[in-house]
């Protein structure tokens, strides 16, 4: 991708600083925290149908979601499946109730919902040391998706690989940053500075007006790659019909020989090779990491690869004139691979539960199906930053317009994504070795082959939307959970206006700076961790809000029991995932189900139980949020 | 699980049913519908998906518009569906509320904390 491209793209950023700017003009002469953390609760339709949208629309929807698809085919559409009702869910369930009690208590932050609902300091603290615990593990993985688009936009920019390579070197002596990739490394300190700045420069309006602008770049980015990627892979029947013929490829190593030189070599991950078996059948594998060969070397073992197993993949590579292949003075031998534990046999890529590396039962086996069907729509209405966004929309008549929008945005949006991304099996074979960069190197891929490179830099912004939209908000959240809820509300009361607006500031820039930091070793798996911190967060928050909104009954020994059991179930059945399975990531299922199922079932019955078993609430709070005087 | 008004209401003296918020009553009462309508979305995609798309031979793939069959009517259809009932439910069932603080704020004990009562509307 080269300059038009570059141009688009600086383009863009240059209109998300410019609203962060005009943003922070608002702030002037106006109740600070109020509009620094919550836009004053002044959104009108579009802003609020597109900030609630292009939050939700995380990192993981433009990266780990065509991710999975490329990865395990059709059946992410039932993966996906509830989206179709994710929209009236997670905005109608809670959301003209949240913002009216929101309104009554002149809550700021979700932690102030629950401080004033139930007139308890320790409820706040709870509800923000859980906020805050898990959006940064989220932050940090958000930062490495938009670090690894970046670098993939920029990647044969000749002015970012001499700023990488000089950053490589100005780095090498820093024991903790040896080993990172210095072009990972420089695009996360762009992305983050970036992300950072603006955000705490402009508070809640800059993320909401940015959000609007990625929001509407994300759709247009979906509508352009949609038809050229149908059109390229020659129509979606025949993409099914060949994901119907594909098998699994197969992980696994290799060997290499080569003539020792006196200088040290590398050879790009990606890189294509044959390898001949002492049977005297030929393999295509693919290289799935860099391998870095010593002066003097000759051999290097137990390299990482891919091998592909379908005719079809395999004839497309070997013909691509885009093949890069290995040099061919290297050989590789001794190859080890096994294959996927759900099989091999064709079809899986097209019928449920979908080909699996590591499960037997396959990608989605019917009990996850349902797990995520609850957890995308019902789990979803109990994330706080979602919870942000209902407490900052103007009125109802707002809400009932945005939920429409939203419907119809994500219908635009999801669907869409798993026809192009099926498409992305056909025309690039594998990607498995780096699904995580499938949607930028997709769309690069598609537009260069179009003619119209230009055009890559708008579509590649498009999930660098997504990922900057969730991230701002995300900081912004924690930034007011420690200025709001912790300094303010609990330490200093009496605070003074330009102080909390200098901490304000700060926190926000140390919070980002602190992800920032994070994210240079970030943990290998985006989506993973997205799943891990947004069914824990519901697990957490979603019974508590319930209640808190629609039982008059409920009290704070009952909703804080069940905040604490859903964080404590959930966060258990992943521990054991360490040592059933030896990956944190790979949690228990209990009675194979999800550990969201679990965590919020636990959260709901405890929360029933301890209320009922304790004392009822007082009466002026009951009165004050469910009656009418 | 859901406790009734009857008894989630605590003793005292908090005014009968018939002083209940409207927009509490009109919330809770879209809340409900809309759980109703994703037990129907579960129902309708799981089933469907299970029952068409489940370790299903491929020999002879059923695809619609290119669409593995068990996909477009266990989630595109649903979902188009989904789609027309979520725009009928927000311009023709959802109440407009007054979301308004003021007389509840007016109402309200102090806050803990030092903290003041924001009023907005």
């Amino acid at each position: 991708m080269g300059g038009p491209a570059l141009t688009t793209f600086v383009l863009y950023i240059g209109g998300v600083l410019a609203l962060a700017w005009l943003a922070n003009r608002l702030l002037r002469d106006k109740n600070f925290l109020s509009e620094y953390f919550l836009g004053g609760r002044s959104l009108g339709v579009w802003a609020f149908a597109l900030t609630f949208a292009a939050t939700s629309a995380s990192g993981g929807s433009f990266t780990g979601f065509p991710s999975k698809i490329y990865s395990h085919g059709w059946v992410l559409a039932l993966w996906i499946g509830s989206y179709m009702v994710v929209p009236i869910c997670m905005m109608g369930l809670l959301g003209k109730r949240l913002n009216q009690v929101a309104r009554i208590s002149g809550a700021i932050t979700v932690p102030d919902v629950f401080r004033d609902r139930f007139n308890s300091a320790a409820f706040g603290l709870l509800a923000t040391a859980l906020i805050v615990f898990f959006m940064s593990f989220n932050l940090v993985a958000q930062f490495k998706a938009g670090s690894l688009i970046l670098k993939t936009l920029l990647d044969s920019v000749a002015l970012f690989q001499d700023a990488s390579q000089g950053l490589g070197v100005a780095v090498n002596e820093w024991s903790f940053l040896a080993g990172v990739d210095p072009q990972y490394l420089l695009c996360l300190f762009v992305f983050g500075i970036v992300v950072v700045l603006y955000t705490a420069y402009g508070g809640f309006h800059a993320v909401v007006w940015t959000d609007v602008l990625q929001g509407v770049v994300m759709v247009i980015g979906v509508a352009i790659l949609l038809p050229l990627t149908l059109h390229q892979a020659g129509g979606l029947t025949k993409v099914t019909q060949e994901m119907a013929q594909m098998t699994p490829p197969r992980a696994g190593v290799a060997d290499l020989t080569v003539s020792a030189t006196p200088h040290e070599r590398v050879v790009t991950a990606g890189a294509w090779a044959w390898i001949e078996s002492d049977a005297g059948e030929r393999h295509l594998i693919r290289l799935a990491a860099a391998i870095t060969i010593g002066a003097q070397q000759k051999y290097v073992a137990d390299i990482r690869i891919l091998e592909l197993t379908t005719p079809s993949q395999i004839e497309r590579v070997r013909t691509s004139e885009r093949t890069l292949w290995m040099d061919e003075s290297m050989a590789l031998g001794n190859l080890r691979t096994t294959a996927y534990a759900s099989g091999e046999a064709p079809g899986a890529y097209v019928t449920a539960p979908g080909p699996s590396q590591h499960s037997a039962d396959g990608f989605l086996p019917l009990s996850l199906a349902v797990s995520f069907f609850i957890m995308w729509a019902i789990a979803g209405s109990g994330q706080p930053s979602a919870h942000v966004r209902l407490m900052a929309f103007k009125d109802s008549r707002t809400l009932r317009h945005a939920i429409a929008s939203v419907t119809v945005y994500y219908s635009l949006i999801y669907f869409p994504l798993v026809i192009i991304f099926c498409c992305a099996r056909v025309l690039m074979p594998g990607m498995e070795t780096e699904s995580d960069r499938i949607m930028p190197a997709m769309v690069i891929f598609v537009t260069d082959h179009a003619g119209l490179a230009w055009l890559g830099g708008l579509v590649v912004a498009a999930p660098f939307a997504a990922v900057m939209s969730t991230v701002d908000s995300f900081l912004l959240m924690i930034s007011s959970a420690l200025v709001r809820d912790v300094y303010q509300r609990t330490l200093r009361p009496d605070a003074e206006e330009r102080m909390l607006r200098r901490l304000s500031f700060g926190v926000t820039l140390l919070v980002g700076f602190g992800a920032v930091l994070g994210a240079i070793d970030p943990p290998r798996f985006l989506q993973d961790i997205i799943v891990y911190t947004g069914s824990g967060l519901a697990a957490c928050f979603l019974a508590p809000t319930v209640f808190a909104l629609y039982i008059p009954r409920a009290n704070t020994a009952g909703c804080m029991a069940g905040m604490l059991g859903g964080f404590g179930t959930h966060l258990a059945m992943y521990g054991a995932g360490i040592f059933v399975h030896g990956s944190f990531f790979r949690p228990v299922h209990l009675f194979g189900l999800d550990p969201i199922l679990v965590g919020l079932a636990v959260s709901f019955v405890v929360t029933f139980a301890v209320t009922r078993a304790t004392a009822a609430p007082p009466v002026h709070l009951v009165r004050r949020y469910f009656y009418r005087d | 699980m859901i406790l009734s008004d009857a008894e989630s209401t605590p003793p005292g003296n908090v005014p009968d049913d018939s002083r209940l918020d409207p927009t509490f009553l009109h919330a809770r009462r879209e809340a409900m519908v809309i759980f109703l309508v994703w037990c129907v979305a579960l129902v309708w995609s799981i089933s469907i998906c299970y029952w068409l798309g489940y370790g299903v031979s491929t020999t002879h793939l059923a695809t619609i518009w290119g669409v593995p069959a068990w996909v477009f009517w266990g989630i595109a259809t649903p979902w188009a569906v989904a789609v027309v009932f979520s725009l009928w439910f927000c311009f023709r069932y959802m109440v407009d509320d007054d979301l308004s603080g003021r007389r509840q704020t007016a109402l309200a004990e102090p806050l803990d904390s030092g903290d003041q009562p924001e009023v907005v509307g």
